[in-house]
């Protein structure tokens, strides 16, 4: 891994680079609100969010023999575990032989007028250094950071080749317009079950709070003047993807079982055990939460974003079942990024795909 | 919610209760100094039937025959335990009714306060016929 400079505002910062093979695109890794490098390198320790809602719930547990029937809740209650490993998208490229290039970015959840000019530098550091077809590979926010450089500055951007959007607000996102609505949503389950809502939930209203995402809400003057006049710049292929589940994690609830309340015939008469089981209304979290707005509704939304705002008009779009986390370490978006690059995952390179890279 | 909780399984309840099943009848008869906290009776010495049966189990007896029109219930064994020790047990050395015919019914009803509890369990096992 090699660590390039760049000057920004003063100050020498840097960009990570792992290398790879020379006839790959270097590919820049854009994280997004609130975010890190480490999302885009180890997303396990951020965002963290990384809930295995797919496994199976605990089996019956035996408790032993009791005096007096066992009814209802034994014990509540606690979040899906993570998962045991995610694969960044650092990962993945490196693996794959893509050089890769990832900054931690000014300002996470201020505006993005500093993070366009210090994405400037970073391009500059690297055609320096590399003179490579760079692909920029943006989460969330980054798309708009993404797209605010390729129009104010296109000269600087001639390198690029690609674009690839994850799941980024194109024409916005309601939950900045209706924050306030969201956070009573969540601390009505907060009342209910504490900090593990605040656990859960916590960073959601943190970003809907944030001025990056007043910048994105719908209609305002940043989107309206970045959309003003907007195109495609020649020889850059433009991807969007989004995503359509609102399915973060369950709560669950450790409850006996209906044995547990019927006596034998001895003493003491009852068995207790008990089982896992979500807790009803709330689980799973956020489907759970009203519908206020499409962000927060299942098969439209990406608890961030909604489906529809993450298109461009100039751009091929997919949409996955994957919420706005887990496009940061879902396989099958993956394998259909590096299809896009040219590379088949396990399978080699796709014959049909032309040397584009050459 | 994702994983609904799995519908009962009736035959496994009765099965589990079959398998935790003994014979006290047999038991005392077969041990020299039996238990003195416990009275075990038999069906002909302390004989019960439906109207000594708790209101609670009573009321869902009746519920019951509603979609059961022409089943009867026989009354076979009957143990009350307080604070899940028994008291009394009433049963002759009859084994439980095979599990297309085996009923088992019960009651507990509770009394705690901060100097005491009390947990009653009524619990019969009945034949369907």
């Amino acid at each position: 891994m090699t660590s390039v400079e760049y000057e920004f505002e003063g100050e020498t910062r840097h960009v990570e680079v792992w290398e790879g093979s020379p006839d790959r695109p270097l590919v820049l890794l854009l994280h997004g609100t609130k975010g890190t490098s480490d999302d885009m390198v180890d997303p396990h320790n951020g965002p963290d969010n990384d809930y295995d809602h797919l496994s199976p719930l605990e089996p019956e547990v035996a408790i032993g023999q009791r005096a007096y029937p066992g009814i209802g809740v034994y014990s509540c209650c606690t979040l899906d575990d993570k998962l045991p490993h995610v694969r960044s998208w650092r990962d993945v490229l490196v693996s794959a032989k893509f050089p890769t290039a990832v900054y931690d970015q000014v300002d996470k959840t201020g505006p993005l007028e500093r993070p366009v000019r210090e994405l400037v530098e970073v391009v500059r550091a690297l055609d320096d250094k590399y003179d490579m077809q760079l692909v920029l590979l943006a989460h969330s926010r980054g798309g708009l950071l993404v797209r605010s450089f390729l129009k104010r500055f296109p000269r600087e951007a001639g390198s690029v080749r690609t674009v690839i959007t994850l799941h980024s607000p194109h024409t916005g996102s309601s939950l900045a317009t209706l924050a306030t609505t969201v956070r009573d949503a969540i601390e009505d389950l907060r009342d209910v079950f504490g900090d593990l809502i605040t656990q859960a939930l916590g960073w959601l209203l943190e970003i809907a709070d944030s001025d990056a995402y007043r910048e994105m809400a719908i209609g305002s003057s940043f989107l309206t003047d970045l959309a003003d006049g907007e195109g495609p710049l020649p020889d850059v292929e433009y991807f969007t993807f989004g995503g359509v589940s609102v399915r973060l994690t369950r709560i669950r609830q450790w409850v006996y079982t209906l044995d547990s309340a019927l006596p034998k015939w001895r003493w003491p008469p009852y068995d207790h055990a008990r089982i896992q089981a979500e807790v009803p209304v709330a689980s799973p979290l956020a489907d759970s939460l009203p519908n206020v707005i499409e962000e927060l509704t299942e098969g439209r939304g990406d608890l961030l974003t909604a489906d529809s705002r993450t298109r461009l008009s100039f751009a091929t779009h997919q949409t996955n079942p994957i919420n706005h986390a887990e496009a940061l370490w879902d396989p099958t978006l993956q394998a259909q990024v590096l299809r896009i690059l040219g590379v088949e995952i396990g399978g080699g390179e796709r014959p049909d795909v032309p040397s584009f890279w050459g | 919610m994702l994983n609904p909780p799995p519908a009962p399984d009736p035959v496994d309840l009765l099965n589990r209760f079959r398998a935790s099943y003994r014979n006290y009848h047999t038991l005392v008869a077969s041990t020299d100094e039996p238990s003195p906290d416990i009275a075990v009776e038999t069906p002909a010495s302390h004989p019960f039937g439906e109207g000594q049966l708790p209101e609670g189990i009573r009321r869902l007896v009746e519920t019951y025959r509603v979609d059961h029109p022409d089943e009867k219930i026989e009354l076979l064994k009957y143990m009350r335990l307080v604070n899940g020790a028994p008291e009394l047990v009433v049963e002759d050395d009859l084994d439980l009714p095979p599990t297309e015919e085996l009923v088992t019914l019960s009651q507990t009803v509770t009394l705690n306060t901060s100097e005491c509890v009390h947990v009653v369990t009524d619990l019969f096992v009945a034949r369907r016929l």
